[in-house]
């Protein structure tokens, strides 16, 4: 037999035999309830995937609360600031106002003295 | 329970022919068993998504060709040994080409026709030419197209007949 075809031809259909079929039924039927490896990595994988995203959504919700503490204190001092500078500058408006009055009592006081002159000059 | 002891009927009707093809693909009896487990517990998990308009051993097929391909990409390339052509001689020999072949000679045969051909033409040869199913069923079964089938199988026919060829046969 010395045929390519021929060889091949009697390869077709032949069957190996198990050596012992019996004990790999039994293997395989112990094994129907037990996880599969694959099941385990899934759940290995998941179990990882999970406390990473745990952690990760507490220290976003940290990082929230500390951010939030931050911009109430920023703005608190920046209240205080903004009201005392109010009070610096409504303190400064009242004296310069203060001092405008009394520099337009001034100028109407000189302008009737002259004004009253030179009433007084024309008239006379 | 019951399911239970139908299964195990249909392991012990099916086990072998899921072994044929994984030791062919394969060339390693520890391996093939392995893929016998496997391809049995998939079956067991996966039961509910059966198609019955395939044939159950087509879908067999297929979950065992599947994980061979598996393995066959994490192996190391199976190469001949030179004691695989002694078997080889004694098989073409044979005056009447009926003697059941040993594991080991399958073994032997499988690594010295398969070698250096890729993982799909190797499927595609063992379905087609070792396991003597048809075209169709192992479009099924590979999900590959019947050209896709009819190239891979010629290729690897034409790979293994050089072989034949540069070992002296005809």
């Amino acid at each position: 037999m010395n045929n390519i075809d021929q060889i091949l031809d009697n390869l077709k259909g032949q069957q190996p035999i198990i050596g012992d079929a019996n004990q790999l039924t039994d293997s395989i039927m112990a094994q129907l309830d037990e996880p599969s490896i694959v099941d385990q990595r899934y759940r290995i994988i998941a179990l990882a995937v999970r406390t990473t995203l745990s952690a990760a959504a507490l220290w976003l919700v940290g990082l929230l609360i500390y951010q939030t503490c931050i911009d109430l204190n920023s703005k608190n001092i920046d209240n205080q600031n903004i009201a005392y500078r109010i009070d610096n500058l409504q303190r400064i408006s009242a004296r310069k106002n203060a001092y405008a009055g009394r520099q337009k009592a001034n100028v109407r006081k000189t302008i009737s003295y002259i004004q009253l002159k030179k009433m007084y000059y024309e008239n006379h | 329970m019951g399911d239970r002891e139908a299964f195990r009927r249909v392991v012990e009707a099916h086990q072998r022919m899921v072994f044929s093809l994984a030791l062919k693909m394969l060339a390693d009896e520890a391996e093939a068993e392995d893929v016998v487990q496997e391809t049995f517990i998939r079956v067991w998990q996966n039961f509910g998504r059966y198609n019955p308009q395939l044939k159950f051993s087509t879908w067999l097929y297929s979950i065992a060709s599947r994980l061979c391909i598996d393995r066959l990409k994490k192996m190391r390339r199976i190469v001949a040994l030179p004691d695989d052509e002694i078997v080889l001689q004694r098989f073409a020999s044979d005056a009447d080409g009926h003697t059941a072949l040993e594991n080991k000679e399958w073994v032997a045969l499988v690594r010295l026709l398969a070698d250096g051909l890729s993982a799909k033409q190797k499927l595609v040869f063992t379905l087609c030419q070792l396991e003597g199913l048809t075209s169709d069923e192992a479009e099924q079964i590979t999900g590959l197209s019947a050209r896709q089938v009819k190239s891979n199988l010629y290729a690897a026919r034409q790979t293994i007949r050089e072989r034949l060829k540069k070992l002296g046969y005809e």
